[in-house]
């Protein structure tokens, strides 16, 4: 799983039960301080559907929206257990390391 | 003004709902209206809000479009050194060769079969023939920059490359919809079990 993909997939566990696409998608972009576009978030949205890492489902919309139905996202089991997999990888990684890293004169 | 009056350019969202399958036509446009008529209309102002809005069509363009928009620009790239010939063209113009063709109905086909819907294989064979053709204009004013003046020099030339660009869209075009329509015939790639 990328960067990105775990990126998107916190974002999906951080907002919970209010987690559909607008959302998710200032969630990354303040999480990773930069600005992300939508078309990557939607895209990254669909491969973890694809994936079997997250579900979504359809709700009814606002007159803000236009009336358009929203789309929440929620993490599958699989999922949780893939970015459980990936931190853990991440520390066992940096395990035995003193964070800062200074550099080397 | 109510909030509700504030609306994107319809023309991107028009591009906007092209380029999305049936399932995600609501929520993605809605996601976006939202963000516009909350956030930025009233942070930005319509132009810049508009502009946004735009942009973030284009990710979503690019986002579907990239396969078809690498073939193009590595298929000029492949052309540009060898000898005239090599790949047959209908007439002497950019953009209207055998493999152009070939990567154009292909682009509608890909485009059609990512949404299952055939206005996208259009699209894409579109944008991929613009590609095309300006990838070709880059290369020809970097090898004779002297070029990129003869518009100035002698009008009628802009109606030449006028005529050339609507050429190059027309044939990218036609062959996008042979593609599209054996895509949108074909059942589509995408098979998502949602929830809805």
């Amino acid at each position: 799983m990328g960067q990105f993909e775990q990126a998107v997939l916190v974002a999906l566990i951080r907002l919970g039960k209010d987690a559909y696409g607008r959302a998710i998608l200032n969630e990354v972009q303040e999480r990773l301080a930069r600005d992300v576009s939508a078309g990557a978030v939607y895209a990254t949205l669909e491969r973890l559907e694809a994936k079997g890492l997250a579900s979504s489902k359809l709700a009814p919309g606002t007159a803000i929206r236009g009336g358009r139905a929203r789309r929440y996202f929620a993490p599958t089991g699989a999922g949780v257990r893939a970015l459980n997999d990936a931190k853990s990888a991440t520390d066992l990684l940096w395990r035995g390391l003193v964070w800062p890293l200074r550099v080397r004169t | 003004m109510s909030v509700t009056d504030r609306r994107p350019p319809r023309a991107a969202y028009a591009l906007l709902k092209s380029l999305l399958k049936p399932s995600d036509s609501e929520s993605i446009p809605g996601d976006l209206l939202e963000e516009y008529r909350e956030v930025r209309y009233p942070s930005l102002g319509p132009l810049r809000a508009d502009v946004w809005y735009l942009t973030q069509v284009l990710s979503v363009l690019w986002r579907v479009a990239w396969p078809c928009v690498v073939a193009i620009i590595a298929l000029r790239i492949v052309s540009f050194p060898l000898p005239r010939g090599w790949n047959p063209s209908l007439v002497p113009a950019p953009g209207v060769s055998l493999l152009d063709a070939l990567v154009f109905a292909w682009a509608g086909y890909y485009g059609s079969q990512k949404t299952g819907l055939f206005i996208t294989g259009v699209v894409m064979a579109s944008v991929t023939s613009l590609v095309g053709f300006t990838t070709f204009f880059i290369y020809a004013a970097v090898t004779s920059p002297s070029l990129l003046l003869s518009p100035f020099q002698k009008p009628f030339i802009f109606v030449i490359v006028a005529t050339l660009l609507g050429l190059a869209l027309g044939f990218g075009v036609a062959a996008g919809i042979l593609g599209a329509a054996v895509g949108r015939w074909l059942p589509p790639s995408y098979s998502r079990a949602r929830a809805s």
